[in-house]
């Protein structure tokens, strides 16, 4: 059983408790809807790596690169999620608060993968010297005491020391937090795309259309490839 | 305004968990630097805003600029109330 599917069973179970039979249905036909269509908006974010932090970066955490004795502790962390990462060998920088891991963020360039499945959904293509920026993840406990912030301005620290000169990355325009978390630091909305999404299968976006890779072990099973573009 | 400004002290007293003195929350102190509106709390201080003073804050006008001081959220909530 998959762990999305083992969650959504949990879920489930939790409402039926808590809310009764009809309750649970109600939740059941709204999950299937959301499988046939959904919308919604992706805000794509850009800010200079060489440009200072608005404010003074916190030293609470340990923030590194990601080296392979960390990768099995980053699946436990983040419930396989970032296995396709892993396989793909993606860089990421991890979190650690007094030596526990609480946080991994992912990233690539355009030699890294040129074919990143966000960055195919989203139209964006790097520039040299330019970093994309995904899958931010803080332990649920962590969140709201500034940590994503601290984790955030330190990878941007870290990037810059690398020598890319440009972050990019995307927020769902209605995940609140996320959008605060990343102005805070101050990343700028550069363009908002609608996503359209039937069957989960097909995406349309920004005039393409595209299909998710299925099989959880091809390369990029966490996205999408294009199947036909109409131009921009 | 300065209604407004009194009761976003409270609230950052009473619930996001303020624990300085009252008077250190000054109209023009940075609660980003402050480590005060993370990225949890602004969604409660949107919600108490909203509540509070009958105005909706659009996600896109939930900016630092809007947010950074007691002065600018009650600058913001007056502009809404005003239109």
């Amino acid at each position: 059983m998959t762990n999305a599917l083992a969650y959504k069973l949990q879920r489930l179970s939790a409402t039926y408790r808590r809310e009764g039979p009809k309750a649970t249905a109600g939740q059941v036909l709204t999950w299937v809807a959301r499988r046939l269509y959904r919308s919604e908006d992706h805000l794509i974010l850009s800010r200079p790596a060489t440009e200072d932090l608005p404010f003074a970066v916190g030293a609470g955490l340990e923030v590194r690169s990601l080296g392979e004795s960390d990768v099995e502790a980053v699946l436990k962390l983040t419930r396989n999620d970032t296995r396709p990462f892993v396989r793909s060998r993606y860089p990421a920088f991890i979190a650690l608060l007094d030596g526990e891991l609480i946080g991994c963020l992912w990233w690539v360039d355009r030699t890294i993968d040129p074919d990143h499945p966000d960055m195919v959904l989203h139209h964006i293509e790097l520039e040299d010297a330019e970093a994309y920026a995904f899958y931010l993840f803080v332990r649920e406990e962590y969140r709201g005491a500034g940590v994503s912030t601290e984790f955030l301005s330190r990878v941007l620290l870290e990037l810059r020391e690398l020598g890319y000169k440009n972050v990019q990355g995307f927020v769902v325009a209605s995940n609140r937090p996320a959008r605060w978390l990343f102005s805070l630091v101050g990343f700028e909305v550069t363009r908002t795309i609608t996503i359209r999404r039937l069957f989960s299968l097909l995406a349309l976006a920004d005039r393409r259309l595209l299909i998710r890779n299925i099989g959880p072990k091809r390369r990029h099973a966490f996205g999408d490839r294009l199947l036909l573009s109409l131009g921009r | 305004m300065e209604m407004v400004e009194e009761k976003v002290r409270t609230f950052l007293i009473s619930e996001l968990g303020w624990a300085g003195e009252r008077d250190r929350l000054t109209n023009d102190l940075s609660l980003i630097d402050a480590k005060v509106l993370d990225s949890l709390a602004i969604q409660q201080m949107v919600a108490f805003l909203e509540d509070e003073f009958g105005i909706e804050v659009r996600d896109e006008e939930v900016l630092p600029s809007n947010f950074e001081t007691i002065g600018a959220i009650a600058r913001l909530v007056d502009s809404k109330r005003a239109a």
